[in-house]
């Protein structure tokens, strides 16, 4: 009845630790090996893959033969990196040095990229083990993971629901126990919705705080790498090792990364939160399960509880939100997915002798339909006539959102939302494609503005499946936006407690 | 401008846009994508009414120019 073993029915496997700071310490201190860690991972994908579908390649010898590297250096006492020993999956749209990298798409089948994404590069300096490549809707494009051309994966906690998207797999894999933290990409909440849906944190930065050389683009204005994991130091902890300037990436912002660890304890006294009306299922947005928009409001009250200031705000433009998302992501995924046509990538079709029929051969047979829509939409925005009234306006409404968000920030250090409307949904439930894009109308603004924000798990709504709330932060207030959610998790786990004390009793 | 909410898009546009797009569609797929993608469209017709005009649009949420590497190889 109660929800406090969430996790650990969802779980595979039987590894000692499930967050990956507990494991690094182990590691390092010679309690465990890194090869025990791996070995034990590898057993629950093992044990649950074939149910899950979480991954598109386990990298299970490759994982051994890298954490044995990390036991020689504990071993001769070498410094083997804040991570060391911690598996970690990654989303299959990120490049990894000659292993395939797919993005879900048949147009990437064998394609092997010659260069590591910069997070690649930075998480094995810190000593994390890559354990897999994981499934997602086909180049990021989806809220379910349903897209993928490789078969959709299931929610661990009720495998007849999807795991949200489109960053499914890294979602999945993490809540299943097949690895302790992955990394997504977020463009509209592609890391915080699955987050939410397989009842894991999940975390998008800032615009620029990561770097996004080596993640294949989607929608450039928009798309950020960030962490899942099970608790909110973790996903801290995984931030501060992949995040800061990268000069191979120019959008990345030149500063070190934020230090976020260290005020995970500092408490909420005396910060102001605001929750956004317009998110709470009044007004012009509905589709609002009753449970989702409870949990919030608990949310809201326990940071009241512990010392903040909680009140409501009105951010006007957000409920425009999903109408310029659904302009700008799909006009620059037209322009990134162009480079799809036979010529450099993957797969090529022959067509009927000449360039240009093997070029639409070629994306015709390669191509899924949602990311055929996503094209066309774009196409269709950014044409001769139309610029305009649809990517121009939309645009001027990001700015709009920008503005009303900047207003809302002058009030208060964070904002409140829930993550996603719903709950898990059932596969194969959503068949519309303007249904499917609803699900990110609380996670679309942080994309437009650039702006951090995180999904924590908070109790459960329908069938007792996770809600997950948000928390929102300004441009490069990761700071604040972790400790407000460490908060949270804290309330969370003093009301099962409660719980489960009641049960034993 | 006061196309109803399957009209918003036709199917020859959509044809249009496919082949600019070089992609191939059948009939069928054509009558779907033009149904769907028109229900998109329709949603995003709650902008049009936004008196927008004095604001400046966002290409990119954190601007910044000038980025070179160093000219050496």
């Amino acid at each position: 009845m109660s929800n406090h073993n969430r996790y650990e029915s969802s779980r595979y496997g039987n590894a000692e630790h499930s967050d990956a700071l507990s494991i690094a310490n182990a590691v390092k201190s010679g309690e465990t090996s890194a090869v025990a860690v791996v070995d034990q991972h590898l057993a629950a994908i093992d044990a649950g893959e074939a149910e899950i579908h979480a991954f598109n390649l386990v990298l299970a010898d490759e994982a051994l033969a890298a954490a044995a590297k990390i036991d020689q250096q504990v071993i001769a006492g070498e410094d083997v990196g804040p991570l060391a020993g911690v598996p970690v999956a990654i989303k299959d749209n990120m490049c990894t040095q000659g292993v395939p990298t797919t993005c879900s798409s048949k147009m990437l089948v064998g394609w092997k990229p010659p260069y590591n994404a910069t997070v690649v590069e930075r998480l094995a300096a810190a000593g994390a083990i890559l354990i897999g490549k994981t499934n997602m809707d086909e180049f990021a494009m989806g809220s379910s993971t349903e897209n993928s051309a490789f078969g959709v994966t299931k929610n661990p906690l009720d495998t007849s629901k999807v795991p949200g998207g489109s960053s499914g797999g890294s979602a999945a894999a993490v809540a299943a126990g097949f690895a302790p933290l992955a990394l997504g990409s977020d463009t509209g909440g592609s890391i915080r919705q699955p987050a939410a849906l397989c009842g894991v944190v999940g975390m998008k930065p800032t615009y620029g705080a990561i770097s996004r050389y080596g993640l294949i683009a989607f929608a450039s204005s928009l798309d950020q790498i960030g962490p899942f994991s099970h608790t909110v130091a973790d996903s801290a902890a995984l931030f501060e090792v992949i995040g800061g300037h990268d000069p191979r990436d120019s959008t990345s912002i030149p500063t070190p990364v934020a230090s976020v660890s260290a005020g995970l304890k500092s408490g909420v006294d005396g910060l102001r939160v605001g929750i956004i009306t317009e998110l709470m299922g009044t007004g012009d947005l509905d589709g609002f399960e009753p449970e989702v928009l409870a949990q919030t409001r608990a949310a809201a009250e326990a940071l009241e509880a512990a010392g903040a200031s909680v009140a409501e705000v009105s951010v006007p433009s957000v409920i425009y939100g999903l109408s310029a998302y659904y302009q700008i992501a799909p006009a620059e995924a037209s322009s990134n997915l162009a480079r799809y046509d036979g010529v450099r990538y993957g797969v090529r079709q022959e067509g009927s002798g000449n360039t240009a029929s093997m070029m639409m051969a070629t994306r015709t047979t390669g191509f899924g339909d949602e990311v055929k829509r996503r094209i066309m939409l774009g196409t269709y925005a950014l044409s001769a006539g139309y610029y305009d009234a649809f990517y121009g306006k939309a645009q001027r409404v990001r700015t709009l959102m920008i503005n009303d968000l900047a207003k809302a920030y002058a009030d208060f250090d964070v904002l409140l939302t829930p993550t996603s409307p719903c709950v898990a949904f059932d596969i194969g439930a959503t068949s519309d494609p303007l249904t499917m894009y609803l699900n990110d109308v609380c996670t679309i603004p942080s994309n437009l503005a650039g702006h951090p924000s995180i999904s924590v798990p908070y109790g459960t709504g329908q069938g007792g499946l996770p809600v997950g709330v948000q928390v929102l932060a300004p441009l490069q207030g990761e700071a604040v936006m972790f400790q407000v959610a460490a908060e949270l998790e804290r309330s969370v786990s003093a009301a099962e407690a409660v719980a489960q004390n009641g049960a034993q009793s | 401008m006061s196309k109803s909410r399957a009209q918003s898009l036709s199917r020859d546009e959509v044809a249009k846009v496919a082949s600019l797009a070089l992609l191939e569609l059948t009939d069928e797929e054509l009558a779907t994508f033009t149904e769907q993608l028109g229900a998109v469209l329709a949603h995003a017709k709650d902008i049009e009414a936004l008196d927008v005009g004095d604001v400046e649009p966002t290409s990119h949420p954190y601007p910044l120019v000038n980025i070179f590497r160093t000219d050496v190889v």
